[in-house]
């Protein structure tokens, strides 16, 4: 299959974004408009239901670099969470942690990433992770 | 600035449309307005949109809301604030046993509501049905927006439509006045460009020769892909409203779908035929008819501009929208059977209003049999190959 490039691939993204994906648990846009590179994108995570998280949006940033979609991109939780692929200093993923940023492809995608961040927050071996008062953040 | 039309999203697959002036509209103005139809106290209301947890004070515009936008509602837990640490409150027990009611995996076409809270535990996969109610409101749109840009599609079109035995009928369809009038009839949005001049040109066969021309449908996918990418780039503008409309309802897919699931007792509709031998054969070749096809221009002034200048012009957006919505009607037609009259249209109509895993249900089957096994992934593949399973084949292996 040809190679789409950045460009094309992040506005096919943005437009996904804009009609909502899935069951709309997660969410992510531009965060910028202006930002015709489209690097700062803006994420959400409804807390997945019987964990802590149940009814908690998360928010996160993503940034796409250049060499986004041949790289992943670089998230990093603004919400604090407690999660083991999260940097409780500075709330980045540490993409050696997420499987889906380990071993990234180009056919993964923003949507990719949150789904997988909230498959986390709902795994049996994160559940007793004590989490910290909702409405905390990072920055 | 006018009023634009956006879609809320509520309690995991309902959907509620409101029409609001970004400027003017706060979120506080926008949850007010939607507490009633989607029966969520404005307190308990929150709402996201492309990443952000919407602000009371803010207006739409602050946050490029735009027409065609679909905003996410979720519903507030409990009323008062949880303590984070309080896991086993009243309210989390409630929501907990309500959850249990909503199938993880099958139900989902059971029409009871479930809350937010409730979407299924294993809603990391993408839902399949939740993904499909998207598509719910018009038919076979909605959901499968690219579908026309998706190159096998083109393909499988293109093989039809260069098929003789179709243009014939095609042709034949159109030169009978009463078919018209079933088309008409059969779609509003087809009544209100049926003007006089409208049915004069599809009465004669020298337009319908070149509105059929092989060259210039491809000349039009061509320019259908061209402007999703143009389009695209204007997310800013209302030419966001120019992409839309390809994927718009009434397209073939309903129509073929129909054909296909119902292919053991109907006669084998020419359309798959048309699609599985010719596009094999049918060379996908430039279009090279574009430049001088005398009814591009005619047509759809509103595409030709928008390349000519590089960018979607919105004025004219309304003109290439019905004139693709014209050609989809066409082919949904001629899925049908030509000439199988109002009823096979309506069928087809209502059919197109099935959630994707009905009208899919045969080729669904198909493919889990062959071993691909996510339901969701599946419907996805056959929404964007409007129910081809060998595309869909073909576009889940690729997509691996």
């Amino acid at each position: 299959m040809a190679k789409v490039p950045r460009s094309f691939r992040l506005l096919e993204e943005l437009e996904k974004g804009e009609k909502g994906i899935g069951d709309g648990t997660c969410s992510y846009g531009l965060a910028d408009s202006e930002d015709i590179m489209m690097v700062s994108w803006n994420g959400t995570i409804l807390g997945p239901p019987n964990s802590y998280h149940e009814n908690r949006i998360y928010s996160l940033l993503i940034h796409c670099g250049n060499d986004y979609p041949d790289m992943p991109p670089q998230v990093r939780f603004i919400s604090r969470i407690n999660l083991p692929c999260v940097n409780q200093e500075s709330g980045e993923v540490d993409p050696r942690k997420l499987s889906c940023l380990a071993h990234w492809k180009r056919t993964y995608s923003m949507e990719t990433v949150l789904v997988e961040l909230r498959r986390e927050m709902a795994s049996s071996s994160n559940r007793k992770l004590r989490q910290p008062p909702e409405g905390s953040t990072y920055l | 600035m006018p009023e634009v039309t956006i879609t809320i999203r509520y309690k995991a697959r309902h959907k509620h449309t409101v029409s609001v002036d970004p400027e003017q509209t706060t979120v506080q103005a926008l949850k007010d307005q939607i507490a009633e139809p989607t029966e969520t106290p404005v307190e308990l209301q929150r709402l996201i949109f492309m990443g952000n947890v919407l602000k009371d004070e803010e207006t739409l515009q602050n946050y490029s809301v735009q027409d065609g936008s679909t905003i996410q509602l979720f519903r507030r837990g409990a009323p008062a604030a949880q303590p984070a640490t309080n896991q086993g409150s009243t309210a989390a027990a409630t929501d907990r046993s309500a959850s249990a009611t909503s199938p993880g995996t099958g139900g989902g076409d059971t029409p009871t509501p479930t809350t937010t809270a409730t979407s299924p535990p294993d809603a990391a996969l993408p839902n399949p049905f939740a993904g499909s109610g998207a598509s719910g409101l018009g038919g076979a749109g909605g959901g499968m927006p690219g579908m026309m840009n998706n190159p096998m599609f083109q393909e499988a079109m293109q093989g039809m439509m260069s098929n003789p035995s179709f243009q014939q009928s095609m042709q034949n369809m159109m030169s009978n006045p009463r078919m018209l009038e079933l088309m008409a009839a059969s779609n509003p949005q087809m009544a209100s460009m049926m003007t006089p001049q409208m049915r004069q040109m599809f009465q004669n066969p020298e337009v319908m020769r070149t509105l059929m021309d092989p060259n210039f449908i491809r000349g039009m996918m061509t320019l259908q892909s061209a402007m999703g990418g143009g389009a695209g780039g204007q997310q800013q503008s209302p030419a966001g409203g120019l992409y839309n409309p390809w994927a718009s309802p009434a397209s073939p897919s309903g129509a073929t779908t129909t054909n296909r699931t119902n292919s053991e007792s109907q006669p084998a509709g020419a359309a798959p035929d048309g699609e599985s031998t010719d596009s094999a054969t049918n060379p996908t070749s430039p279009p090279a008819g574009l430049q001088n096809n005398p009814f591009l221009g005619l047509f759809n002034p509103g595409l030709a501009g928008g390349m000519g200048g590089g960018e979607a012009n919105a004025p004219g957006a309304a003109n290439p929208a019905a004139a693709n919505e014209l050609l989809q009607q066409l082919m949904g037609a001629y899925g049908m059977g030509a000439g199988a009259g109002s009823t096979g249209l309506s069928a087809g109509e209502a059919n197109s209003n099935e959630p994707p895993e009905h009208r899919y249900q045969v080729q669904l089957q198909q493919l889990n049999e062959m071993g691909f096994y996510d339901a969701s992934k599946n419907i996805r593949a056959l929404l964007a190959t409007n129910g081809n399973v060998d595309a869909a084949i073909e576009y889940l292996l690729s997509n691996l």
